[in-house]
């Protein structure tokens, strides 16, 4: 994988008036992908993050003391889901390359 | 409106026995070989104030339509882009008040009343040469899909996305749809009827939208999995940052498909 090089941008968390702004060290790379970033472990525990997949909901504590919630785009993840899987047509592997043993 | 028309025919007129006396000029040039070779050319109107095109490019232009590439915004915004982001410097100051015959529009580009800024043809050619460099990215429409519909405010709210490529997690299996394409691209569908709120799932993943540098960026996906942050070359790209900003890394990255 070809990393073109690292990039420290601050990256700000906002829903309705609750925001947050952290620095984020982002590895920029060359590789296609259906979404834009990746937020990793590294910005997820530092933004010191909860998040829920079956609600779609991340929650993490403002500066102020509060509670930020941040909702998923069901709408844009069911897309680029739905991208990833058109892209790769023959992606299916034949029954026996997967092996049983 | 008598008057509207009878100075219409006034200017036919006067275009007419112009272009008769440039045929008239271009033979008597043709035979007694070209002793000045811009004699034939009728003085401009708007001579002077701006850049000049080369001559003979001129005249062919004003009868036949300049093909452009259509753009994705209207021609005044993408100025006022081109301005903030300094690119080209900023037209002279107009040596007159009026160009052209509608005194209500506004030329952005000339600062002068008479003209529209998005009817005007040099503000057209100046961008085009500017997409043409590589200065200019990402208005000519039509390159995407997604680009071809909705209205100006829609294509602005989209700009932060990029366009679709292959997935760099795992993806496929059970979760979102079932095994079958058709159940997939069904479960897809399903979404758009919604507006807000969060419907039940079949293991959706995780995507917000996240502001860089006064950039709404949407898909970004929340990867608990993943040990690094990573930006996109397309996306970097896109919020108009430039490659010397990169500091090097001498590290590997695996586990990209």
């Amino acid at each position: 994988m070809h990393v073109r090089g690292y990039i420290t941008l601050k990256t700000i968390f906002a829903a309705e008036k609750q925001f947050k702004a952290i620095k984020i060290r982002y590895l920029v790379v060359n590789a296609p992908n259906s979404y834009n970033i990746v937020i990793g472990r590294p910005s997820f525990n530092q933004l010191g993050t909860l998040l829920s997949t079956k609600f779609l909901v991340m929650k993490y504590p403002l500066d102020d003391g509060g509670v930020g919630t941040i909702k998923g785009d069901q709408k844009v993840a069911r897309e680029c889901y739905l991208a990833s899987l058109k892209l790769r047509p023959s992606g299916r592997i034949p029954a026996r390359e997967i092996g049983t043993n | 409106m008598e008057e509207i028309i009878s100075r219409a025919k006034c200017y036919i007129k006067g275009e007419e026995s112009n272009a008769e006396k440039r045929v008239r000029d271009v033979k008597k040039k043709g035979s007694s070989g070209s002793e000045r070779k811009n004699y034939d050319i009728p003085p401009s109107r708007d001579q002077g104030t701006f850049k000049r095109q080369p001559e003979r490019d001129r005249q062919p232009r004003r009868y036949a339509p300049e093909h452009f590439t259509p753009l994705m915004m209207r021609l005044e915004r993408i100025l006022k882009e081109v301005y903030e982001s300094k690119i080209i410097p900023e037209a002279n100051p107009p040596r007159t008040h009026i160009m052209g015959s509608n005194k209500d529009a506004w030329c952005k580009y000339h600062r002068v009343r008479g003209h529209d800024t998005n009817d005007y043809i040099h503000l057209k050619r100046e961008i085009k040469k500017l997409i043409q460099s590589g200065k200019l990215r990402g208005y000519p429409r039509g390159r995407h899909d997604e680009n071809r519909r909705g209205t100006d405010e829609v294509r602005d709210n989209r700009r932060g996305e990029e366009n679709k490529h292959t997935m760099n997690t795992i993806s496929g299996g059970f979760a979102g749809g079932g095994e079958s394409s058709a159940s997939r691209k069904n479960y897809a569908r399903q979404i758009m009827l919604i507006d807000e709120g969060v419907v039940p799932h079949d293991d959706d993943p995780m995507v917000i939208t996240l502001q860089i540098l006064n950039w709404n960026i949407k898909r970004v996906f929340i990867d608990t999995d993943s040990s690094a942050d990573i930006l996109t070359f397309e996306a970097f790209e896109r919020i108009c940052l430039s490659e010397e900003q990169l500091q090097l890394f001498q590290g590997t990255l695996s586990g990209f498909t």
